[in-house]
């Protein structure tokens, strides 16, 4: 085995040893990925909304796209959207409530955002993610579930792991 | 001298007299038109006072109730101008676990 490829057995073994995950939701329209606690039983969407179901958690990860600019809205900010977002929580277009918070993914501002939504069944789904700005749009990323350790664990694990690539 | 200034006074006391009396008719047929006038009209005033809103009851139902339409109205335009700001799904994922 040459120099060269004993180097890149040793690279490829170190980074799977240093990611915390195997398993990868990865943007369909190649922007980003994060890592996820499991692997993806089910996956649908496209480059606006996406969403992963991970093997044996009642834990789903979505994601939601936001173009910074569009015909309605000529320029959003993202104090704009995660205000809008939390009006129509506060209006009670839903049944939950949001919090937010001003923190930082991937090196970029982004806000986190922890909220719950009930169903018609009465039944109280937690959703918890963050809400990034990207070059041309804006993505919310959230764990939704019935179960807090799951949701939260899944998470944190997107907000840490999340890696741009553009 | 004499007589002719009872004459006078006479004459004062015949015309004066008159003049009284009709002056007294006068008012009194005028009091009288006043107090038709005022029972003629009562009706209408009861009839007004019957279909003026009362605010003890309806009217405060009606209130209440544009009270409501009006927020419920402010409420759709907030939602509605929030989703062109924030065009995501509040609900996507809930029915897919």
């Amino acid at each position: 085995m040459s120099a060269a490829a004993r180097l890149l057995v040793i690279a490829t073994l170190c980074t799977s040893a240093c990611t915390e995950s195997e398993y990868y939701a990865e943007d369909p329209d190649g922007e980003f990925r994060f890592a996820l606690l499991d692997e993806v039983v089910g996956h649908e969407g496209d480059g606006q909304r996406a969403l992963w179901r991970i093997a044996d958690r009642p834990v789903t990860v979505t994601m939601q796209r936001v173009p910074k600019r569009d015909t309605m809205v000529r320029e959003r900010t993202l104090r704009a959207v995660v205000e809008a977002i939390g009006t129509r929580y506060s209006e009670h277009e839903v049944e939950g409530s949001m919090s937010r918070s001003a923190c930082t993914v991937a090196g970029r501002d982004a806000y986190c955002l922890n909220a719950f939504v009930t169903n018609a069944d009465g039944e109280r789904f937690l959703r918890r993610g963050f809400l990034v700005e990207l070059d041309h749009s804006f993505v919310l990323i959230e764990a939704v579930g019935t179960r807090r350790s799951d949701v939260l664990a899944q998470a944190e694990l997107a907000r840490r792991s999340l890696e741009l690539r553009r | 001298m004499m007589k002719r200034a009872i004459q006078c006074a006479v004459t004062a006391i015949a015309l004066v007299v008159p003049l009284v009396v009709f002056a007294q008719e006068t008012a009194s047929s005028t009091s009288a038109a006043d107090e038709s006038t005022a029972a003629a009209e009562a009706p209408e005033a009861a009839a007004a006072r019957q279909y003026a809103p009362d605010p003890t009851a309806d009217h405060v139902a009606f209130q209440a109730s544009l009270d409501a339409i009006t927020a419920a109205a402010s409420r759709e335009i907030a939602i509605d101008r929030a989703t062109r700001i924030a065009p995501v799904s509040l609900t996507y994922g809930i029915d897919r676990l």
